[in-house]
């Protein structure tokens, strides 16, 4: 391991400059950013968007240090060996655990899933087929071969998708807030008896819980994120 | 969710130590820390801090929000107001409980500010009950926490998040009839 030990990141690190596309993030912009994602998918009831760019990257960075790690001279119970181990180590569980997250929440709902392919990545949208095909496999032949056949229903793509459930947008989360927003307009659609709908100013560093759908679209332009 | 992954955010602060030992600059992913001195007070993450102290080789400096004198100020101020007061740090009453764990003997008048934060705690804590049993009489569907630190929102996450529900069911199931 060179003295002057730096990650570059797809081009050199130490360039901070913002060009027009995000490749030429710094390795703790990166990290900032994938814990942050970590955080929102982790709170937030339905999938969000695949952030293929930073786990690629992260896979990179990863990838980077351990070749690095195995093949230090220093001797692995040095102090600069042990820090950059632990380092790699708790990066490690943030990726993991945000493909972990997506997983099971792909799994809960495969067909909500499915349904909004742009949300996943491409080996994403082949496990959600995959578990998909072998849960309908699986019910049929232990389900639905013992029931009369006129009971036995066409397994039509649509009337499946519309029976399976589908992720709750009612939930509740917890969330702060990034960039001021001001006049949010929380509406209550069965709201019948005529009480006017709230409306609210964000502002920055403010903290809020209320409902998922009302904020769903201020998550996705990350005005705010979620705590 | 848990206090465990909560207790993993609040290790990435940064906080200064003074150590015992020389070594030249590390570059971590998060920028580079160092080069250490003895002697020389600098800034690490908390991880690392934990790991030095545990391998005798720093010494912790106090940061100013848990000096003697700011933290009976936060007490003063908290028991002076009934709304929550904004704290210096997201993660203060997790940092405190893992310096204190740590690094007692660094940081002066450690057991009367441990009291204190404990006094603190328990203030917030009430504070927090009342107003959760305010909101759920209010019948309102959203509130504003901001001022609560991480470890509280940790705490009553899960319980306002089914409360609420089933508010808002009851809520539409009445608007129904």
């Amino acid at each position: 391991m060179d003295e002057n030990n730096s990650y570059p990141l797809l081009l050199s690190q130490n360039d901070i400059e913002e060009e027009e596309d995000d490749d030429d993030m710094t390795s703790q912009e990166l990290f900032q950013r994938l814990q942050q994602a970590w955080l929102n998918e982790k709170y937030s009831p339905i999938l969000l968007k695949h952030e293929n760019l930073l786990v690629l990257a992260t896979f990179e960075l990863l990838d980077d240090i351990e070749k690095r790690l195995k093949s230090s001279e220093h001797k692995t119970t040095s102090f600069r060996w042990l820090m950059h181990r632990t380092e790699y180590n708790r990066l490690y569980f943030i990726l993991c655990s945000y493909i972990r997250t997506r997983c099971s929440k792909i799994e809960e709902y495969p067909s909500a899933a499915l349904n909004s392919e742009e949300l996943l990545s491409p080996e994403e949208c082949v496990y959600a087929h995959t578990y998909l095909n072998n849960m309908k496999q699986h019910l049929k032949k232990s389900v639905l071969t013992e029931l009369k056949s006129e009971q036995q229903q066409n397994d039509d793509d649509i009337t499946l998708i519309q029976l399976l459930p589908k992720p709750n947008l009612n939930d509740f989360v917890f969330f702060q807030v990034d960039q001021s927003v001001n006049g949010v307009i929380l509406s209550n659609e069965q709201n019948n008896s005529g009480a006017p709908n709230d409306i609210i100013d964000f502002k920055t560093d403010d903290q809020y819980i209320m409902q998922f759908k009302h904020i769903n679209k201020l998550l996705n332009e990350k005005q705010i994120h979620l705590v | 969710m848990d206090i465990d992954e909560v207790q993993y955010l609040s290790e990435n602060e940064l906080i200064s130590v003074v150590p015992n030992f020389k070594h030249p600059e590390i570059h971590l992913i998060r920028g580079s820390v160092g080069p250490f001195l003895p002697l020389v007070p600098l800034q690490v993450p908390m991880w690392m801090a934990i790991h030095l102290k545990e391998s005798h080789r720093c010494r912790f400096v106090c940061p100013e929000w848990l000096t003697l004198d700011s933290v009976q100020e936060l007490l003063k101020q908290e028991q002076q107001q009934d709304t929550f007061t904004p704290m210096p740090n997201p993660y203060v009453f997790i940092l405190t409980q893992t310096i204190m764990n740590v690094a007692l003997e660094d940081i002066p008048n450690g057991d009367q500010i441990r009291l204190l934060m404990k006094d603190l705690w328990d203030s917030r804590l009430a504070k927090l009950r009342s107003s959760i049993g305010n909101l759920a009489r209010s019948g309102a569907l959203y509130a504003k926490v901001t001022h609560l630190t991480q470890v509280e929102i940790c705490l009553i996450r899960n319980f306002l998040k089914t409360s609420l529900k089933h508010i808002a069911q009851l809520q539409d199931a009445i608007v129904e009839e």
